[in-house]
């Protein structure tokens, strides 16, 4: 059967990208358009210029349309934001029958039950993603069908983020004209699209490195055990060179991008690097040594709060499978050294493997959340069929 | 005899705990002593002594040692620093001993210096370097860590293995190893007598701990005279000639601050106390500012010994209850451990975390007036390296 294709929008902190994809022949999701452009109006991943984030939004789906062919007229959208949190909670559901065998339907009650956590109203819910069962005091169970005992529980993680800022960030979608069909967490979208079902069995982290955002999320035995988003990214460091050396934001950019290092290197911290004459600039030098310790010392911390975080959670020794990085920082040199020293593991840069069609473009890690939103595109279109709609399925899709 | 309950020795890796359970049995007072280590087998256990052991990194190395990697002694403690708290408690200040050179002693030193500190701790570092014969990489991890003590401790004393090897006078390997974690222990049990035990002009935590607040570096120095004549110029010379209180060039290298320490038994006389300050005074600069304290024991009639630190630094001590507010920040990053180390210094006088940067009063930037990233009460969007109190070479 002929599916649909499916339209994902990211409004990042440094750019906006707007993605097609259509299944292949093979039944694998490809991209057949990609657009991005500038974010002007976004920071820390939250909207603080409607127009321009707008304005921002409309070009990429321009260039995106062209290049697919096709029209867009509706799109799953990502959030993400210091204001996203996820919220641990269980859920408990007395056996009622005589033989106390729990059966299907128990299993169903408690996930409708788990589906509807108390939310403050301020709130808005994205995700719900269950965790594993416990049959009276036995923990860790993962099909409770069949088994016999008085108290069915059942763990889960709500993903929920403010609801006026998600409001927000669908009116600029609905202004031009689009139809949003779900909001999904970046963390959850990268996720789906770089990360193999082994890994998530035998303990991963994940790290998105966004420019305004940084987002963790642990998976270990395919569930998800801990989500963290931090309102601190690329342009943080970004800050800090400017700060550091007194030199324009855009200047800044490009020494990062061109002599940046997440560690101090003994041999190229002894040179200078010069930053050429420009209208309203003068040329001069700045220490490479300098640079370096600058960018150290953000990432160094950005690390350990995740490890420390990890840690208090206990889920430091679970990461069978490494660290993972995604998003634009990934690409920063270094960077992945600094995090197997951190976290005392492997780690490595992931980049779209779910989804073809991205391999072929600059920095690959760093469409990782856009991969992911159209390969939950492509699979709630196989679940539901290509004309029932997405709705509330994204919340409930993970994790089971 | 009283245990000094605000006062706590911690041993640190291999080396450490064996300097720690050396301190100890010299010591015959009652210390309160904590060995740190990942490996199992340094195992201090509590005994007779007293002394308490903390395995580190443990989940992560399973009581096997680091392999020598320092990077992995650093993971270990932070594994386990909330397992430090309970010894923590009450304590005003650590003295720590460490064997620079390999894994845990390098890689934890520095973390746990750090954290104490972040904890209005006062602390008092001795760090033995490896022998040269050890082999260059041993002597430079040595030598890399060496910037984070000193950044971390209060008062850093370093102790060349081939400096006290040369004092103790054997060339057999083992008498010397063994001859220098003798003297080294001698001087710091000799120190702890003398602030448990009563005396005539005592010596007590406090004086100690405002003295190693502002010191920064120092020097340790021991001696003991069980002739019947002329005890204390005997002991004067003994110190001028103590390789660890040597400079670059000829006789001690000066120091601000001198903290003497005399125990002797009931036929102490004053003329010699008299003789002996005017000694050391005469091998300082006049400017020095010198501490002392005595002690009279019977069990060392007929020898005086005396055991002298010289500090580099001296200032006016802060008042009781000072806290540094900016100790929560004061981390310095991963790379510290590093080759390129040395690029990262943290500025002494803690609590004051300077920079050299000239922009807004908050640091915040680009990000003034956008919603703050506070984490664990601290302005993520101030730059990291200003929080750390890093300066910048421009």
């Amino acid at each position: 059967m002929k599916r649909d294709p499916v339209a994902a929008l990211e409004i990042g902190t440094s750019r906006t990208v707007v993605c097609v994809g259509e299944p292949d022949d093979n039944g694998r999701m490809r991209v057949t358009g990609v657009g991005t452009y500038p974010t002007t109006g976004v920071r820390k991943g939250q909207i603080i210029d409607f127009k321009q984030a707008s304005n921002g939004v409309e070009s990429a789906r321009i260039e995106a349309e062209d290049k697919a062919e096709t029209s867009i007229w509706q799109a799953l959208i990502s959030a993400t934001g210091g204001h996203i949190e996820g919220k641990s909670y269980d859920q408990v559901l007395p056996i009622e029958a005589s033989d106390k065998i729990v059966c299907k339907a128990d299993m169903s009650e408690l996930d409708e039950l788990l589906s509807m956590p108390p939310m403050d109203p301020e709130k808005v819910l994205l995700h719900s993603l269950y965790q594993s069962y416990s049959v009276d005091d036995q923990y860790g169970i993962a099909n409770p069908e069949g088994m016999k005992c008085n108290m069915l529980k059942r763990s889960g993680i709500n993903i929920q983020g403010q609801k006026n800022r998600i409001d927000n960030l669908k009116r600029v979608v609905s202004d031009l004209k689009m139809d949003v069909i779900d909001v999904a967490f970046d963390g959850v979208s990268a996720s789906l699209s770089v990360l193999t079902a082994a890994q998530k069995r035998d303990g991963v982290l994940l790290i998105d490195l966004g420019a305004g955002t940084t987002t963790a999320m642990t998976f270990y035995g395919q569930l998800i055990s801990d989500i963290f988003c931090l309102g601190v990214g690329g342009d943080h460091i970004t800050h800090d060179i400017a700060t550091g050396f007194n030199i324009p934001v855009m200047r800044a950019e490009e020494v990062k991008c061109n002599h940046g290092s997440a560690l101090v290197n003994i041999e190229e911290a002894k040179g200078r690097i010069e930053l050429p004459e420009e209208v309203g600039f003068d040329n001069r030098t700045i220490s490479a040594k300098s640079l370096q310790v600058i960018i150290n010392a953000r990432m160094d911390e950005l690390f350990k709060i995740i490890r420390s975080r990890l840690a208090d959670r206990e889920l430091l020794y679970q990461l069978g499978a490494g660290v993972v990085l995604t998003g634009g920082g990934a690409y920063l040199r270094g960077v992945t050294e600094l995090a197997e020293r951190v976290f005392g593991t492997s780690c490595r840069i992931g980049v779209p493997i779910n989804v073809d069609g991205f391999e072929n473009l600059d920095k690959p890690a760093s469409f990782a959340t856009i991969a992911g939103l159209i390969k939950y595109g492509f699979d709630a279109n196989n679940l539901l069929g290509a004309k029932s709609g997405f709705g509330s399925i994204f919340k409930n899709i993970f994790g089971r | 005899m009283k245990m000094i309950s605000d006062l706590l020795l911690i041993g640190v890796g291999g080396g450490g705990c064996t300097l720690l359970r050396s301190i100890t049995e010299k010591a015959n007072v009652a210390i309160k002593a904590l060995g740190v280590d990942t490996d199992a087998a340094s195992n201090c256990e509590s005994g007779d002594n007293g002394v308490d052991f903390l395995l580190i990194g443990g989940a992560r190395f399973s009581g096997h040692g680091t392999g020598g990697d320092a990077v992995n002694g650093r993971l270990a403690v932070q594994d386990d620093f909330k397992n430090l708290d309970p010894f923590l408690e009450n304590i005003r200040m650590v003295v720590v001993v460490t064997s620079l050179g390999a894994g845990t002693g390098g890689g934890s030193t520095p973390e746990i210096l750090k954290y104490c500190h972040e904890r209005g701790i006062t602390t008092l570092c001795f760090a033995t370097q490896p022998f040269e014969f050890e082999g260059p990489s041993r002597c430079e991890a040595a030598q890399r860590v060496m910037s984070l003590l000193e950044d971390n401790a209060d008062t850093l004393v370093t102790i060349p293995l081939d400096d006290l090897h040369a004092q103790s006078g054997s060339d057999n390997l083992q008498l010397s190893k063994e001859g220098a974690v003798e003297t080294l222990s001698a001087g710091i049990s000799l120190m702890w007598r003398m602030l448990c035990m009563p005396g005539y002009i005592q010596l007590d935590v406090e004086r100690l701990r405002s003295m190693v607040v502002s010191g920064k570096t120092g020097r340790l120095g021991f001696a003991l005279c069980a002739d019947e004549m002329d005890r204390a110029p005997q002991i004067v010379e003994q110190l001028e000639d103590f390789k660890l209180l040597q400079g670059a060039g000829e006789g001690v290298a000066p120091a601000e601050s001198l903290l003497v320490g005399i125990i002797a038994g009931d036929d102490l006389l004053l003329s010699e106390i008299a003789v002996l300050m005017n000694g050391i005074r005469e091998l300082y600069p006049n400017s020095s500012r010198v501490e002392m304290g005595t002690v009279q024991d019977a069990l060392f009639n007929g020898r005086i010994e005396v055991v002298l630190f010289a500090f580099d630094n001296w200032a006016k001590p802060v008042a009781a209850g000072y806290v540094n507010v900016a100790a929560r920040l004061d981390q310095p990053p991963v790379a510290d451990i590093l080759p390129a180390a040395s690029s990262v210094r943290k500025i002494k006088g803690k609590g004051k975390v300077k920079s050299k940067l000239s922009f807004g009063p908050t640091g915040r930037g680009k990000f003034q007036n956008s919603e703050p990233t506070i984490y664990d009460g601290v302005d993520l969007d101030v730059p990291a390296y200003i929080r750390y109190g890093i300066n910048i070479e421009k």
